[in-house]
């Protein structure tokens, strides 16, 4: 099983900066605990409708950090840190953030160097495939030729990674 | 800041710090907003109009413009990137609707600036 590992994210996207790669794992850590996991915990990840497994591993933070940060952002950027990961070991990279309203958060290229603007959304408890209905209508009315969608579940982690035609 | 990897870690802080501004602070929002569409223009002279990066850079440069309230900037780019005919469909109908955007302020602001009338006046030593 493949190991993800939150705390080095930066080694998969040389282009993410220092601070938001250390943004976005203490989000992903933080909306995990509050979940009840522990690191270790096994992600399902669908992607392009195959399906894997891997075990996400990061440094423990502990309740008090999650009280300083927004309960929103931690969902929303915490799904970044996973996905981020999730795709980092899949030869994917950052390329750089996209502006919001643009309907899509990242500019990443894939394993076979197609660009791609990449959304990503959270959930901790609600239903995988409403959210991803949801985030597939919003990065539909993105302007970008190549997109792809992904949404994460934090209740159970789970993930699900897709291409919009 | 040249290099396209170094503009693309730039462009991606300042989009950060950019929407991470205070409503109240608008004058460093916008200053930071057309540091922005300085990056993504930069990006977008480096890119082709028919990859993903220089669509982003394309439509992120008119936008950044269009939130720094450069709406004469907004314009221009708008007008020379969708005359790229190597752009793809949405990017391009994304542009054309910023320029409609960009235009409809301008013609609002230029409504709404004072006349400046020539007056008769003789200056004696």
């Amino acid at each position: 099983v493949t190991t993800l590992d939150l705390e080095r994210l930066v080694e998969a996207h040389p282009r993410l900066p220092l601070v938001r790669a250390a943004e976005l794992a203490e989000c992903a850590a933080l909306a995990l605990e509050a979940r009840g996991h522990e690191p270790g915990i096994e992600l399902a990840i669908e992607v392009l409708e195959n399906r894997d497994a891997a075990r996400v591993v990061w440094t423990r933070r502990g309740p008090a950090n999650a009280s300083m940060r927004n309960a929103h952002r931690i969902i929303e950027d915490g799904a970044d840190g996973v996905t981020l990961a999730v795709i980092g070991t899949r030869k994917w990279r950052v390329l750089r953030c996209l502006q919001r309203g643009t309907y899509a958060d990242w500019l990443v290229v894939d394993e076979t160097g197609t660009e791609r603007a990449l959304e990503i959304a959270g959930t901790a408890e609600g239903n995988l495939a409403t959210a991803l209905r949801r985030e597939q209508g919003q990065v539909d009315r993105s302007p970008y030729s190549q997109r792809s969608v992904c949404v994460v579940r934090f209740a159970d982690p789970r993930l699900v990674l897709e291409h919009r035609p | 800041v040249t290099d396209l990897d170094d503009l693309y870690e730039a462009v991606s802080r300042a989009i950060a710090d950019a929407e991470g501004m205070p409503d109240e602070r608008f004058r460093d929002a916008a200053a930071a907003w057309l540091h922005v569409a300085r990056l993504e223009r930069a990006i977008a002279e480096q890119t082709s109009a028919s990859t993903v990066s220089g669509e982003a850079a394309r439509i992120g440069a008119v936008r950044a413009a269009l939130q720094g309230r450069d709406v004469g900037l907004a314009c221009e780019l708008a007008r020379l990137y969708v005359a790229d005919a190597t752009l793809g469909e949405r990017p391009r109908a994304e542009l054309e609707r910023l320029r409609s955007q960009a235009e409809a302020d301008l013609a609002t602001l230029t409504t709404r600036d004072p006349q400046i009338l020539p007056v008769n006046a003789k200056i004696v030593a």
